[in-house]
């Protein structure tokens, strides 16, 4: 009887995708038929229910999915959250928890809040986005950043730096799957994931953002 | 020319010219607002007050404002204000200055104009001889700097809807539908120009074709000829490039407009996430200072912006960058390798002759016993063991064979396996030497 329970390791694409898809899965990789290096493995997951359970019962994670707006899935593994909505690590010794650093953050949250109402196809470009057509978050980064406090001299090492840490984040952003870049370029495609970090990971700081950080000014 | 460039550069740098030229943004505003008044009441004099109050109606300042305006129009006299009898006026370059800037802000899309343009270079590069008198007579810095700047003011219009665009959803009281069905308006004909420009691109492609058919060897200097073949295609490729890019966001961009209309939750979810944008930007903090910081996220009690994954503790692999396994195969890598000395060298080679000697002995006697207890259905190792001592000068062999002797016939029921000696406590193989082994029939 247990052997009708796992049957993802007798599907035909088994043996070889599901090593690849089990070790992206768990470094934290998204996952969609979009993705063109990922079509095979996203298809192995829609195809293997039995996935959810194994990951459930063996690692104590989920095997989540999402859709982006215009309805395009997606996997990936999250935590558990127990009731303090705090995430529950499970049996999952073998992971490390890696955090999105601020700057990551914010590049994410920049690139999102650009792509809801215009188009980013680089790292080039959005470099010189921030510089033209969205001056207004320049200081800020600016000073975050490159640590500048003048911001009218601007020294172009510390243009550097900005344009170094906001490509550091975009392409940590392909590593996980949030952006596909074309081999060898710095051309991007935005991947149905990326919808996650503002459609999930701050879904209810940005939906409820007055009610939330007028209450933390009330109370500080 | 050169020197005159390097007087040209030499005299501008010098002294304050630049910013007298060029005015600083506050100051530069002045002589805009009196450039617009001078266009809607058709006035060419201002008197002091007049310009003090249109620098007081705009700026806040601490210093006085009469003081304050008084120190702008002295610095503006230089260039850009004239006074007769106690009335300024405008001067004729402040007037150029107003005039270009405002032409550049305002620039109207042309594509016919464009496609003119091109054709116009498609035409006569078939009809001149010469590709250098083309180039030099035709190509003109002109023509092609009417063209990008058709491109830069295509991309500006872009970004100036979708600027109206997020300014009208920051407004407090919006009516989102009407917001956004001007706003499409506005982009649907900045894409109708759009796709009139596409067809004219055609002619650059044609141009490229024509181009590279031409042999610069026929033309009086063949290298500089090239070169300026090559400048002509640089520029027609980064024209259909820039124009690909800017097309291509212009067609990602509506639809993504079109998703606002009757949604006034997604419009809210704009809004906000601008609002998380800008908390993250000014509240996130500094810990530590340059080169060396980092940043922390702004804390609360009532949230929390840290947000991690799941990922492998392992993250350093070796990755072979070979496609296959037969690549990787063929492939001799070079490596680093020790040489030893040669002295090391021949000890290696002796001591690798003495142990293929030992073994050969071993074996030698090994079969000697077990052809004898075949044959005799008996034998007695004590009369081997000394043996094979006396002729190996090695008890290590003798010991071995013994250790053989009775892992292979102290446990077969076929044979009877006797030893007189117990075993001794230090060693179980290396002292027992009276053994007797007997076959049964």
């Amino acid at each position: 009887m247990e052997n009708t329970r796992y049957e993802f390791l007798k599907h035909k694409k088994a043996k070889n995708f599901f090593a690849e898809t089990d070790l992206w899965l768990k470094s934290g990789y998204h996952i969609q038929e979009k993705h063109p290096e990922q079509r095979q493995h996203f298809r192995f997951i829609e195809e293997c229910p039995d996935l959810k359970e194994y990951y459930n019962s063996f690692y104590n994670v989920n095997l989540e999915y999402g859709y982006d707006d215009s309805n395009n899935k997606y996997f990936f593994i999250d935590f558990f959250r127990d009731k303090k909505d705090d995430y529950e690590r499970g049996r999952v010794g073998l992971f490390k928890q890696e955090y999105l650093s601020v700057e990551f953050v914010i590049v994410g949250v920049l690139l999102a809040y650009i792509d809801i109402a215009d188009h980013v196809g680089s790292i080039n470009e959005l470099q010189k986005m921030l510089h033209h057509d969205y001056e207004e978050y320049k200081e800020g980064i600016y000073r975050l950043f490159a640590n500048v406090q003048n911001k009218k001299i601007l020294p172009s090492s510390d243009g550097d730096l900005v344009n170094k840490k906001i490509e550091n984040a975009l392409r940590k952003f392909g590593e996980i799957g949030w952006l596909y870049f074309t081999p060898q370029t710095d051309k991007f495609e935005i991947m149905p994931s990326f919808n996650r970090l503002i459609n999930d990971l701050y879904y209810d700081e940005i939906k409820n953002f007055d009610k939330i950080f007028k209450l933390k000014d009330s109370n500080e | 020319m050169d020197n005159c460039k390097v007087d040209f550069i030499t005299q501008i740098d010098a002294g304050n010219l630049y910013e007298l030229l060029i005015p600083r943004k506050e100051y530069g505003i002045v002589i805009f607002k009196l450039y617009k008044q001078l266009k809607n009441k058709n006035t060419e004099f201002f008197s002091e007050d007049d310009i003090i109050e249109s620098i007081i109606e705009h700026k806040n300042q601490d210093k006085k404002p009469k003081e304050y305006a008084k120190d702008i129009i002295r610095e503006l006299s230089e260039f850009f204000l004239k006074e007769t009898n106690n009335q300024f006026r405008l001067t004729q370059y402040a007037k150029g200055f107003c005039q270009t800037i405002l032409e550049k802000i305002e620039e109207d899309l042309e594509p016919s104009k464009i496609e003119k343009k091109l054709l116009f270079l498609k035409n006569t590069i078939s009809e001149y001889k010469s590709f250098d008198d083309w180039f030099d007579l035709i190509f003109t810095n002109d023509l092609t700097g009417f063209i990008e700047s058709q491109l830069e003011s295509l991309e500006r219009q872009v970004i100036n809807v979708i600027k109206k665009f997020r300014a009208g959803v920051n407004e407090e009281l919006i009516n989102g539908d009407v917001l956004v069905k001007k706003i499409l308006d506005n982009i649907e004909e900045i894409n109708k120009q759009t796709n009139k420009i596409k067809g004219s691109l055609n002619h650059a492609e044609a141009i490229k074709s024509i181009i590279n058919k031409i042999d610069p060897s026929e033309e009086l200097n063949p290298e500089q000829s090239l070169q300026k073949q090559k400048s002509v295609i640089s520029f027609l490729d980064n024209l259909i490039s820039d124009f690909e890019r800017i097309s291509k966001r212009i067609e990602r961009v509506i639809p993504k407009l079109r998703q606002f209309y009757g949604n006034m939750t997604r419009l809210d979810f704009e809004k906000n996430t601008n609002k998380l944008l800008n908390l993250l930007l000014v509240q996130s903090k500094i810990v530590g200072h340059k080169p060396n910081w980092k940043l922390k996220f702004p804390t609360s009690k009532n949230f929390c912006l840290d947000r991690s994954f799941p990922s492998l503790s392992n993250k350093f692999y070796f990755v072979d960058n070979k496609k296959n396994l037969n690549d990787y195969k063929a492939d001799k890598r070079e490596m680093y390798m020790p040489k030893p000395s040669i002295k090391v060298q021949e000890s290696q080679r002796s001591s690798t002759k003495r142990t293929i000697e030992k073994r050969s002995k071993l074996f030698r006697f090994l079969d000697e016993i077990e052809q004898e207890l075949e044959c005799k259905k008996y034998i007695d190792f004590k009369l081997y063991f000394d043996r094979i001592i006396k002729d190996t000068n090695d008890i290590n062999i003798a010991v071995k064979i013994s250790s053989i002797l009775i892992k292979k016939y102290s446990k077969s029921k076929y044979y009877v396996f006797e030893i007189k000696r117990p075993f001794s406590k230090y060693s179980e193989n290396k002292i027992i030497w009276d053994m007797k082994v007997t076959k049964l029939s």
